[in-house]
């Protein structure tokens, strides 16, 4: 290699760190002005702030509205993960350990949801949510999310299944268990940590949805989304950044759990 | 251990995944204590055989009997069958004894018996102070003993071993193999034993059964397998022989025959019924060969060399005999290192190194004389996952 060539190669390994690092810089800006922002007391967005405290914080636990937003989405976000996981767990036994017809086909609308642009969607659900008169309704919105929550269970659970070697309820059976002891005994509590995970990113899904609630919520059904959405058209209130600050760090800790539960 | 009482019997067993039949009637006993190999290339049937027999699957027709108890639609954990899986199987969330203990608690062993057994078995096997491990922290070897530990643990009346060395490396495959020899010694536990390795089969086994396209060819111990093969398939697959085309003349009765083989007159020893067929094969060991030209009773070969190698203690040499094929020769170092690639050689073999076999399976193999490597058949086995 001529030296040129060597000078060349060093500028574009600097220059590719270059991008990493604004890549980074740029994703983590936002949220440290965000989380910066939530300390401040004053009652307007400034930045920086001129005095800090907890006011936003406190604003935000003494407010009817906020909470009863919190506890509406926990009771739309904690059936829904529950759903997504009681549907998507025999599913994915049913991909992974039988000889289902069409099972790749299966597996795949099991991801769909990922795919489907989330208006067009939520449009056909309002047109025949109205039809069922089910629109504003809690389990209308819980089973609108259960479609968003499932592919986490069935892209979770079936990785970690297809981990665990059909070889072992066998060996299990041999040894002197039944068919159903197998397999809970076994696969399933093989691939617990997984299902947890995904129960886990099911809820966060289901808790950060903001496009159906729109949809198919009505104007009562207020989820934390949709309350913030709501405040917006009103002016930008800065307890919105003591909210936002919450929310990353319950979803971060949530995230790191999940994490740690798939490794176990 | 009444080395008579049969502890396992197959009685016309058959097994088909839609149309395809991977094991087509077989009947099979094994003695009690009995170390019994089944042998065969990918497809043959000898993983759907082992899977019927440990209750993973139904057969479509025919008997299972352990001990003369029909176990044919029983389920697995009736059936009392001690199994070893290639890739040992292990519970990856439990440590060593609790994978041992796995089968007595299934059957209701009190802890603290189920706790001596579990030191008792990891002594037999050669894990002690292992027992708080789990499966990841043990090399592959240990990881066998395990699996060999926890199938022996509940004294199953039968052990099933599915290739349990094939995951290891050679010289921990060989060191395991001596280890199996010994521990069935000590409990004489009737095992049967799937592997494709010739080698394997040669030295773990008190007898083989060698199966070819869902069919068991053979039966018998090594020693008779290798030296005089019943059938072509057998003097191919399990003893590597070379095959040269000839024709019966003259069929006697003390097992042994005339044949008309390379234009010579020459008799031959017949390890099967050959009445009725006129083409047979004579099977020529390849370390049977030797340099040299003399008169009858002996086979001489006018050949061609076409390659030498040098194995170490002997060198292989890979010949063309004019208008019939290869032929492979093991020679001593001091005949085989002088030879020239393309010049020709006289070879001969003793009359009572030969052996006939019956030419009938020429349908479905190419009419060769060099060993066929096994057919190239469609591994059926995989199908056998409607458990």
């Amino acid at each position: 290699m001529s030296s040129a060539q060597i000078a060349l190669s060093t500028l574009l390994r600097w220059l590719s760190s270059a991008i990493v690092v604004l890549l980074i810089v740029f994703l983590f800006v936002p949220v440290v002005i965000v989380v910066i922002l939530s300390f401040s007391n004053a009652t307007v967005l400034q930045f920086p702030p001129e005095q800090f405290g907890v006011r936003q914080y406190v604003a935000f636990a003494q407010s009817d509205y906020w909470r009863s937003s919190v506890v509406k989405s926990l009771e739309i976000a904690f059936p829904t993960a529950l759903v997504a996981v009681l549907v998507g767990m025999p599913a994915v036994f049913a991909f992974n350990r039988t000889r289902l017809p069409f099972r790749e086909g299966l597996e795949l609308s099991g991801l769909a949801p990922f795919l489907l642009p989330g208006v067009a969607y939520a449009i056909a659900l309002f047109a025949m949510y109205a039809q069922f008169h089910i629109v504003g309704t809690t389990v209308g919105l819980i089973l609108a999310d259960s479609v968003i929550a499932l592919p986490y269970v069935v892209v979770i659970v079936g990785a970690a299944i297809k981990r665990v070697s059909p070889d072992l309820e066998l060996v299990a059976m041999s040894l002197g268990a039944s068919r159903g002891r197998a397999m809970f005994g076994i696969t399933f509590r093989l691939v617990l940590p997984a299902i947890l995970a995904a129960f886990v990113l099911a809820f966060l899904a289901a808790f950060d949805e903001a496009t159906f609630v729109n949809f198919v919520g009505g104007p009562d059904l207020v989820t934390l989304p949709k309350a913030i959405f709501d405040s917006l058209r009103l002016g930008v209130d800065p307890l919105i950044t003591g909210i936002a600050t919450i929310l990353m760090a319950v979803t971060g800790l949530a995230m790191t759990g999940a994490v740690f539960l798939r490794r176990t | 251990m009444n080395k008579n009482a049969v502890g396992l019997h197959l009685k016309a067993l058959a097994k088909s995944y839609g149309p395809v039949e991977a094991v087509k009637g077989v009947d099979l006993t094994v003695y009690d204590g009995e170390f019994l190999t089944l042998l065969g290339p990918s497809g043959s049937g000898k993983t759907t055989i082992l899977r019927l027999i440990a209750g993973f699957t139904l057969p479509t027709s025919g008997q299972i009997l352990i001990q003369g108890r029909d176990v044919s639609r029983m389920t697995p954990a009736e059936r009392g069958i001690g199994m070893v899986f290639q890739h040992y199987a292990l519970f990856p969330h439990m440590t060593v004894a609790e994978n041992i203990s796995y089968g007595l608690k299934m059957r209701g062993w009190p802890a603290a018996k189920r706790d001596s057994r579990v030191r008792e078995m990891a002594e037999l096997v050669g894990l002690h102070g292992m027992d708080k491990r789990l499966p990841r922290e043990l090399s592959g070897g240990q990881q066998q003993r395990v699996a060999l530990a926890r199938a022996l643990a509940f004294e199953p009346t039968l052990l099933l071993m599915d290739e349990p060395l094939g995951a290891l490396d050679r010289e921990l495959r060989i060191r395991m193999a001596a280890e199996l020899r010994r521990i069935h010694r000590e409990l004489g536990t009737t095992v049967v034993y799937v592997t494709h390795d010739r080698e394997e089969a040669m030295t773990l086994a008190d007898r083989v059964a060698i199966m070819h396209l869902g069919l068991i060819d053979a039966v018998g111990t090594p020693h008779d397998l290798f030296s005089v093969p019943p059938t072509r398939f057998v003097a191919s697959f399990f003893g590597g022989h070379n095959l040269v085309p000839a024709e019966l003349t003259t069929q006697s009765t003390n097992g042994h025959v005339r044949v008309t083989c390379l234009g010579q007159d020459v008799e031959a020893t017949s390890g099967a019924d050959l009445s009725g067929s006129g083409h047979v094969w004579v099977v020529i060991p390849a370390p049977a060969v030797h340099l040299g030209h003399t008169a009858s009773p002996n086979l001489n070969i006018d050949a061609t060399v076409t390659e030498t190698l040098y194995v170490g203690g002997s060198v292989q040499v890979t010949c063309d005999i004019a208008g019939t094929g290869k032929l492979l020769a093991n020679l001593p170092v001091e005949d085989g290192l002088g030879l020239k690639v393309g010049s020709k050689v006289e070879l001969l073999v003793k009359s009572t190194d030969l052996v006939a076999v019956a030419r009938e399976a020429e349908a479905r193999s190419t009419t060769t004389a060099l060993p066929a490597p096994s057919a190239a058949t469609e591994e059926v086995d995989d199908l056998a996952k409607d458990i």
